[in-house]
Parts: structure tokens; sequence; C-alpha cells
């Protein structure tokens, strides 16, 4: 049964919060905008797991979002469980972001400059690097979650398929693709190789979006192709040069480097990708 | 580079020869050179003399050689058919030769032990990556190397070979024992894409930060050098 709580009841369920708008809204997942007396503006969540192991992966979600202190992740303040409607749900409160999605920006602009695509690359990278340390890979980096917030702040959003290294996984060993986004997934997801996840799968992604935002389309997915066209190019095509857009040679070869079909040829950590992001003429203009 | 000598049968009083004159800097045994007794007289000799042991467990030699090798104390009953070992038996057996190596030969890394595949199946990738986990949990104050021993048809597979390398950058060790049986097996390899792709999977794994330990290399082996090795 869809959860499709409305804002009066929500309101009533959560006493130390005045909600003003919905945000988002999807499957068992709803956001609104709120105000709290301790926290200032917030988002509000509230995802109403639909199975035993939904409930482990938001509370995986929860986890580790609450250990990643970063400007480069939106902070989380408190969660809970709260009965809405008579259903019981998990509620968070996090950090309400000013700004707009790097998707947004797309597709006003269709592409971006190269000191700015490099100027995402980093920012990610960063916040790639804090997730390393956590072993924690997102397994979702695509434009829809990368938030551009105020003062040049870039936030990478939704831990929501993240996978936390060393911990049993959440998702089927049978299932024919491990879970993604065509058209960013990396060549291990579509094959559901679970060992060969690592932050190179991050890497991947990244650099797609770096592609995309330089050239102005999705490398994989761009051009009309649909889900299952895109997920065959991602396992087949090689992408055209980024030089052929215009970028140069260096900038072109760290980004298809990055999006190499096989993970050991891809840059080994997000560090060793931004030593060589900073070496390219983009990064110094 | 280092090298490590790697002895057979009777030829072990060399090493206290070469590690005098500073040609090794340390010895890799092996339970198939000698008995138990001696190997452990001989590290002990080998530690005296300020060389490294280290102890290949051979676990992925054939079955007609086991006689001598399941003299070892980390066997214990265990079958040495490689074939029936059961995957749940990985993480017991792993943690017997660990400490074997740690407790009784003091060796200064362990080698964990890995089947020989010249097929790179899932049930053999399962293995690998149990003796690793199990190796890491096991053996937190020596530095780890798993085993990657495989044959000519998985290096010059491409897709076999790049997903056994993926899968191996993720193992929880600080480096790889590997073992590569030669196409005909043939000394001296002229096949160039086999070299080729022996040199671009090390890479990565040096790349990575992996030590990279060539057992029973040749001269030919030097040109790893090219990659870090």
């Amino acid at each position: 049964m869809p959860f499709e709580p409305d804002t009066a009841s929500v309101e009533q369920a959560l006493e130390d919060v005045t909600l003003y708008n919905e945000l988002a809204r999807g499957g068992q997942k709803v956001v609104f905008l709120g105000e709290s007396s301790k926290f200032g503006k917030i988002a509000v969540k509230l995802i109403k797991p639909d199975s035993g192991a939904a409930e482990l992966r938001a509370t995986r979600e929860i986890e580790v979002a609450k250990s990643l202190a970063d400007s480069h992740f939106p902070r989380l303040f408190e969660s809970k469980k709260v009965t809405v409607c008579g259903v019981e749900v998990i509620c968070i409160y996090e950090e309400f972001l000013e700004g707009t999605s790097l998707r947004s920006v797309l597709q006003e602009q269709v592409c971006l400059p190269g000191k700015e695509t490099v100027m995402i690359g980093r920012e990610i990278s960063a916040a790639l690097e804090i997730l390393e340390s956590s072993q924690v890979v997102h397994r979702d980096i695509k434009p829809e979650n990368i938030y551009l917030a105020e003062r040049g702040r870039v936030v990478l959003l939704d831990l929501g398929i993240a996978r936390q290294l060393g911990v049993a996984s959440l998702t089927d060993d049978n299932a024919i693709f491990g879970p993604l986004t065509p058209g960013y997934g990396a060549p291990e997801q579509i094959r559901n190789e679970k060992r060969a996840i690592s932050p190179r799968t991050d890497i991947f992604a990244l650099n797609v979006v770096m592609y995309e935002c330089f050239s102005g389309a999705n490398p994989f997915s761009g051009h009309g192709a649909t889900p299952r066209d895109a997920l065959m190019n991602t396992l087949n095509l090689s992408p055209e040069s980024l030089e052929t857009f215009g970028s140069s040679r260096e900038l072109a070869r760290v980004i298809a480097r990055g999006m190499e079909k096989s993970p050991h040829r891809r840059f080994p950590s997000p560090t060793a990708f931004l030593r060589q992001l900073n070496l390219c003429p983009e990064a110094n203009e | 580079m280092k090298l490590f000598l790697q002895q057979g049968w009777g030829m072990l009083a060399l090493d206290a020869e070469l590690l005098e004159r500073r040609i090794a800097s340390g010895v890799v045994l092996s339970p198939r050179i000698s008995t138990p007794e001696q190997l452990e007289r001989h590290s002990s000799e080998i530690r005296n003399l300020g060389g490294s042991v280290l102890f290949d467990p051979q676990f992925y030699v054939p079955r007609t050689e086991h006689a001598r090798i399941l003299q070892f104390p980390y066997w214990d009953g265990l079958s040495f058919d490689s074939d029936t070992f059961d995957d749940h038996s990985a993480a017991d057996f792993c943690q017997r030769v660990i400490d074997y190596q740690r407790d009784v030969l003091d060796v200064d890394g362990v080698i964990l032990p890995g089947a020989y595949t010249n097929a790179g199946d899932e049930r053999w990738r399962i293995w690998q990556a149990s003796f690793a986990e199990a190796g890491a949990e096991h053996c937190t104050d020596k530095p780890l190397y798993s085993t990657i021993a495989i044959g000519p048809d998985v290096v010059r597979n491409r897709h076999l070979m790049d997903s056994l390398i993926d899968e191996a950058l993720n193992y929880p060790v600080g480096g790889f024992y590997v073992l590569l049986r030669p196409p005909n097996d043939s000394f001296l390899v002229a096949d160039e894409d086999y070299l080729y792709a022996v040199l671009d999977g090390l890479l990565s794994l040096r790349e990575a930060g992996k030590e990279v330990i060539l057992g029973y290399a040749n001269q030919q082996a030097l040109l790893l050098a090219a990659v870090g090795v």
C-alpha cells in the first residue's frame, strides 16, 4: 500500500516541527520542508519500510549519514520512529539546503565550462574521499544527487543505496542487476559483481557526470537512449574523447581513465583522481 | 626489488651462503622441500642471518605431491583434495595456516592459502575472498599476502583476468603472492599478449599500493620491474 500522508497528519505526529510544504514524494518516502525550534529550517523525511530489508537499509543510511560530519553532505540532526496515520515510519530531520541540483543547472545551461566541470569533479571527489575513509560506496552519483548550495558549497545527496564495505550486502545476490541508475551505474554494478564494488565504482559515475557537464550529454544514456540501451552502452561503448568537445587532452584522458570499464584500470582512489584532475589546464583557468 | 630465495629439496644449505653474501634478502620456504622440523630449524637459521622468512603453504599443489605436505600441522585431518574442500572450512583452515607461520616459523609476513585455477570460476573466487577475509580477521600483526595461483587460460582471457584483478584489489590484504603457470609450461614465455596481460594486471595491484611477490620467478620476471614489482 502506498504511503501518502497529508501535511496535517504528519504535523500532528511530529509535535516539535511546523511543516510548510511537501518537497518530494516517491515510493515509500515523503519529504517536507519544516521548521524546528531546535534546528531551524529542516527537511523532514518520512520513510515507510515495506520489508525487513528495507528497514535495515534505511537504518544503515541513517548510520552512514550520521558518521559523515562534513560540508559535502547534508547534516543529519535527528532520527526516530513515529506513528503517522496509524503506521510506524522512520523520521529523519535533515539540514535543509538552499540552492539547486546539478540536474536543474544542466537542464538550463546544457553544458558547463571546463573550469566549472573540474570544480564539480574536485568537490565530489573530496566527498568520495570521506566516503572511502568510512568504507562506504555511494553507488548513485548522478546530477540529481549533486546539489549546488549557497556560497559555492557542493553537496552529495542520497545515501539510500550506499554500501558499507565489509558489512553484509542487503541486495539480492541473484539479481540480474545491482541497484543503480542506468547511464551512471558502473559495469560492475550492472553485472551485480558485488566483490568488485569499491570506491572506483563511484569514480566511474563521477566521471560520467563530468563528461555530461562538459559535453552536454550523458555518454551512455544521452540522445534518447532507453534505460536498456544505457546499460548496454555502459558495458560496451567507449565514449568519444572529450577533446572532440573542446577539452584539453589532459582532461579528456583523466575522464576516459575514470570511465574505464574495468575498475582496476580506473584511478585507484578519489585522491589519485583528484591529483590528476588538478594537473589539467582547466583546473587552473 | 627484493630477491627471495626459493630452493628445492636438498638445496637449503645454499640459502645461508647467498644470504651471507647479501645476494638475497630472504627466503620463501615451502612444505615440499623438507620435514617440518628441518624447516623450523632452517627458518631460525635464516632469521639469525638477518634474512626475511616467508612460507608458501602450497594449498594449490596437485594432490600427487601431497605426502610430504601433509606432515605439516595446519592440515590436521583435512583432506588435501582441493576439489572437495568445503567452503565453510576455509576460515578454519586459514586460521591454522596463519598460526603455524606466525607462531612456529615466526615469518615476516603471512602468505594465505590459495587454490590453483585455470578457469577462475565462482567457487574459486569465493575461496579466495574467504581466505582473505579470514586472514584479515585473524592476523593483524603481520603483513598479509593473498595467493593468486593461476594458469595461462585465465591470464589470456581478458574478461576473466580483469574481473579477477578487480576483486583481488578489494581483498583486505597488503599484498599478493603471485604464481603464474606459463603457457605450455615453457620456461621462457614468447607470447606477447600473455606477458602484456600479466604486466597490466600486476600494474593495477601495484598502483593500488599492494605489494607483489612473484613466486618461482626466473630471469624473464625481471621485466615486471617495469610495473613496480
